[in-house]
């Protein structure tokens, strides 16, 4: 087939694809690009396809590169005009690192050139390569006033390198300050959607400014079931509950509720007096996180609770719960009911009332799982559940009181 | 003749040792039967108050903890346990009502059973406890160690209760229900036992 008869095709294809499904703004500006390519008699070189897409800008560029890699259009598109177009687009970063070297570059072209460019490496980038560019690209952008234009092809190619496995706190740390000052919050905010938990916890208190949106980010990580290090939370989240930003301080109130572990209860209650009341109530709702309690935020109440449960625990309850499983039967009931009202240590308590639950007697495993109800620790749902298949109707009865009380 | 009669009548008059005996035993029987019913009234009588008094302190007691914790806010109820398992003391804060879109609680209070002598406690309110401003009230000295008939530290429902080894102050949490169970025991005069015991289930209103 000749160029000519190809072009009457693709064109004929188009009018019709026209009249059948109305195409989007952006999917016209693709087509329109196409057909300027295609004007031209010599085959797509890089700069000529880079200087089109530079003057249509980004948004325009990412419909045209999605087209290109359509399915639809590569099939249409077989032969060797097509080829050497998809070999054009992929040197297009590499016309926009030499433009943007250029000592003359307007503030407002260098941001579009890049952000072209990072359209480009985001949807047709091989993986391999989409860091080292990104890095290079970011750097040559620091400090462009505006460039915050380039949060959502940032975000896509961030996006991309943490689905590909290749992006880690450290290289997102690199990332951010390649892009200080102005990309940080949609660099992280693109990064964390695709990173969760600790890679993203390590770029705190880094001094990147933006230590509110990685809360945050982290925040909504912890909430869908991320895991975080123990002491990552401890150094990198604990100082922000006395950060000079509100939001800070309530994003980590948060984040300890999800993951925090008893030394952060601590700080949690001298957080209830914060003069702000978003901290108020999100060190509130941590506190109620972590130990199972429903009080509400009197400070005074939950330091007493604090104590009480300390107190208890040093003078003799560790003693007690580690012996927990020995406690003769006659025993049983004023330890269980002294237990089930200490939740502060609820994981040691529980972790001794599955072993009591184990070849018990029907009225001692109903009263260990009253205790276990009482203590509301969620790791036990599973445990419990399977009472439910119990031979013993007592017991499944029992069982099922008890899920009750710990959903 | 006639000083004879006289004699005769005179001797007549008096009365016989037998007689003397007869009504000497009929009145010391009469007698004791009075002491005896006096004393069976007057230890029925104190028996009676005392029972009125142990009454009047069990009705009290429930009915203070009962209002107390009317007034909860079952959120703020800490340290009850569901069913079987029975707890001594309780802990909680009243909800006053709002301002400016906030609740405002009354201080902390908490009601709860200690010890003061063998088998035998007192049920204690205290307000702001460990506080400087603590106050504290007993609402009732006469509490015993367990619940009327059921043996302690035996692991068994030995009043059919529903609550295992209950003590005389006994509370449980279903929701927002709190069932409040309560013995009151004193001991009269003769050593003998007045006991008496009241179960209220309240819901927290709050």
């Amino acid at each position: 087939m000749s160029k000519l008869s190809w072009l009457i095709a693709v064109s004929a294809a188009t009018v019709l694809q026209g009249l059948c499904f109305p195409s989007s703004p952006q999917e016209s500006k693709a087509r329109e690009i196409l057909a300027q390519l295609q004007k031209e008699e010599s085959p797509p070189v890089p700069t000529e396809v880079a200087a089109v897409l530079f003057a249509r800008g980004p948004r325009a560029t990412a419909s045209f590169v999605e087209m290109v890699g359509a399915t639809e259009w590569t099939q249409s598109g077989q032969g060797r005009w097509a080829a050497q177009l998809e070999a054009a687009l992929d040197g297009v970063p590499g016309v926009a690192l030499s433009v943007l070297g250029a000592p003359d570059l307007q503030d407002g072209d260098a941001i579009r050139v890049a952000s072209v460019s990072l359209e480009v490496l985001t949807l047709r980038g091989k993986s391999g390569a989409l860091l080292t560019e990104l890095e290079i690209l970011l750097q040559v952008m620091g400090g462009k006033a505006g460039a915050v234009n380039l949060g959502a092809s940032t975000e896509r190619a961030i996006s991309r390198l943490a689905l590909a496995g290749e992006l880690d706190g450290e290289s997102l740390l690199r990332l951010v300050r390649a892009s200080e000052p102005n990309l940080s919050r949609d660099v992280l905010a693109g990064a964390a959607k695709a990173l969760l938990g600790e890679p993203i916890a390590e770029c705190l208190g880094r001094g990147t400014g933006a230590d509110g949106t990685i809360l945050n980010q982290l925040h909504r990580a912890v909430r869908l079931g991320a895991t975080v290090n123990d002491d990552l939370v401890h150094r990198n989240v604990l100082p922000f509950l006395r950060a000079s930003v509100d939001f800070e301080r309530s994003e980590a109130a948060h984040i300890l509720g999800k993951v925090g572990q008893r030394a952060h209860i601590s700080p949690l209650i001298e957080a209830l007096g914060d003069d702000s009341r978003l901290v108020r109530l999100s060190s509130l709702a941590a506190l109620q996180d972590l130990t199972g309690m429903t009080m509400t935020g009197n400070r005074h109440r939950w330091r007493l609770w604090y104590a009480d449960q300390c107190t208890w625990w040093d003078t003799h309850g560790e003693r007690l719960v580690a012996s927990l499983g020995a406690t003769p039967r006659r025993k049983l009931v004023a330890v269980l009911a002294t237990v089930a009202s200490k939740r502060l240590y609820r994981k040691e308590i529980s972790a001794q009332l599955l072993t009591r639950l184990q070849g018990a007697r029907p009225d001692e495993v109903c009263a260990v799982l009253a205790a276990i109800g009482s203590l509301r620790d969620p790791d036990l749902v599973p445990h419990v559940a399977e009472l439910r298949r119990h031979s013993d109707p007592t017991v499944r009865s029992c069982a099922a009181e008890t899920l009750r009380a710990l959903r | 003749m006639r000083s004879h009669r006289r004699l005769q009548a005179s001797g007549r008059a008096g009365f016989t040792l037998v007689e003397v005996t007869i009504s000497l035993g009929v009145f010391v029987l009469v007698a004791l039967n009075i002491g005896l019913l006096t004393k069976a009234g007057k230890s029925a009588a104190e028996s009676g108050v005392l029972m009125m008094r142990v009454d009047d302190e069990l009705h009290l007691t429930v009915d203070r903890i009962g209002l107390a914790l009317l007034a909860a806010d079952a959120s703020e109820v800490d340290g009850l346990t569901p069913a079987p398992l029975p707890s001594s003391s309780v802990r909680f804060q009243a909800s006053l009502g709002t301002n400016g879109g906030e609740v405002v609680y009354g201080p902390v209070e908490e009601v709860a059973w200690l010890p003061t002598q063998e088998g035998m406690g007192s049920v204690w309110w205290r307000e702001r406890p460990e506080n400087e401003a603590e106050r504290r009230v007993t609402w009732s000295k006469h509490v015993p160690l367990a619940y009327k008939a059921e043996l302690p530290e035996n692991f068994a429902d030995d009043n059919e209760n529903g609550l295992i080894d209950e003590g005389g102050l006994a509370f449980t949490m279903a929701a927002k229900k709190i069932s409040i169970h309560v013995t009151v025991e004193r001991k009269d005069e003769d050593g003998k036992l007045m006991s008496t015991q009241k179960k209220s289930v309240i819901t927290c209103r709050n």
